[in-house]
């Protein structure tokens, strides 16, 4: 999943949809008893904010307990730049920071298909169309997993 | 007779687009050689002393569609799309061709018909270098077969490719033992991953470590996250803004 479904997952303060919409998401995934996983950039930019390292360290852990962090190998690097490569053409990059971001979505995306992501959950438009070339790509639900959850 | 009947059964393959099943003791894999009654192709005609076989096609236009379009991939392997349907029964072509010291050609019809397709013992190796990708990596999976009569194998079903188990050669014994430990349920195998280059689908991996996936609740993970560090986030004003900045947005 790309970083801010872990942070709207994650936070408990701040835009009530996105949170709700988060809760329905990871509600889902519990029912289903899903295997997560979070790709290393991921993780490196969730505890960007957190200030030290022995904070961000517990939190790295406390991911480890029930979420796959899938490191960034090689053959990530080989589908990140086919990816790079691909999106270059569907992105607008003329824009300021277009190449950066299209390289961390790149990044992203590489590392969850390649360690065996069926579905990539994201809700940023672009970073959507990158996830669903190479896997099904999905946004947060608007609904819960079943009629009755809050 | 076994070559003849290996090669039939590689070719039958081809036709149908199927894909192997090479999980099965050597007792099922033999009953799986011979060829079914509804086998695209039939053989029509053997000649003792010559190694040429005419066959019949269900559907012979398909047929010679499909092994003139192998002949023109094994000639170009840069340009197609190599998939399973098609690497499984060249390397099972090459094999054969490679035991006898031969190359199987496939020709149309009648005494001086044309060359559709020719395998060399060399074609499945050929293939592999532009078929396939191989790397470091670490997988996902829900391990469906432990062990093997003849080789130590797993089996795998991943999340993104459901269709199809995947058979993966583990490294040692001690290995396979463990793994038999976690049958039917997830784990995470770490080893030499071979990937299908065009498709990024993963055809094995070479079991080196593995260790059981991971269990519990979602939503309490969640929270233990926030407790450790996580509610750091609580006061970021703008998270989009901040994942933007971070990526260099």
């Amino acid at each position: 999943m790309d970083s801010m479904v872990l942070v709207w997952g994650v936070r408990k303060s701040g835009t009530r949809e996105d949170i709700k919409r988060a809760r329905f998401l990871f509600m889902e995934l519990e029912q289903a008893e899903a295997q997560i996983i979070i790709p290393s950039i991921v993780v490196a930019e969730f505890i960007t904010p957190i200030r030290t390292s022995e904070e961000q360290a517990r939190t790295v852990a406390a991911m480890s307990e029930r979420f796959f962090i899938a490191p960034f190998d090689a053959m990530d690097a080989v589908l990140a730049a086919e990816l790079w490569n691909a999106g270059k053409s569907r992105r607008e990059m003329g824009k300021p920071g277009a190449r950066v971001c299209l390289r961390a979505d790149a990044l992203i995306v590489a590392t969850a298909k390649n360690h065996g992501a069926k579905e990539f959950f994201t809700n940023d438009d672009a970073c959507f169309r990158m996830a669903e070339s190479v896997m099904t790509a999905r946004r947060l639900p608007n609904m819960a997993p079943d009629l009755f959850s809050q | 007779m076994r070559a003849l009947t290996r090669t039939l059964n590689a070719v039958q393959r081809l036709m149908e687009h199927t894909e192997e099943v090479p999980d099965l003791d050597e007792t099922e894999a033999e009953q799986t050689e011979a060829v079914q009654p509804t086998a695209p192709l039939h053989l029509i005609g053997i000649v003792s002393g010559s190694a040429m076989y005419n066959v019949a096609a269900e559907d012979p236009e398909r047929a010679l569609k499909t092994l003139s379009e192998t002949g023109i991939s094994l000639g170009n392997p840069e340009r197609s799309q190599w998939g399973d349907e098609l690497l499984s029964p060249v390397e099972r072509l090459s094999d054969v061709a490679r035991s006898l010291g031969c190359e199987i050609e496939f020709r149309r019809p009648g005494k001086d018909g044309d060359i559709l397709a020719t395998i060399t013992p060399q074609s499945y190796e050929m293939l592999s270098a532009t078929a396939f990708v191989n790397g470091e990596s670490s997988i996902c999976g829900y391990l469906e077969r432990v062990g093997g009569a003849t080789e130590r194998r797993c089996g795998l079903r991943l999340p993104n490719q459901p269709a199809k188990m995947v058979f993966c050669p583990v490294q040692t014994v001690e290995l396979v033992r463990q793994l038999g430990q976690h049958i039917y349920r997830n784990v995470i195998v770490s080893g030499t991953v071979t990937w299908f280059r065009r498709t990024w689908k993963v055809k094995s991996v070479l079991v080196k470590s593995f260790a059981p996936a991971k269990e519990g609740s979602i939503l309490e993970a969640l929270g233990h996250i926030y407790e450790a560090g996580g509610k750091a986030w609580d006061d970021v004003e703008d998270a989009d803004k901040l994942i933007a900045e971070i990526r260099g947005g």
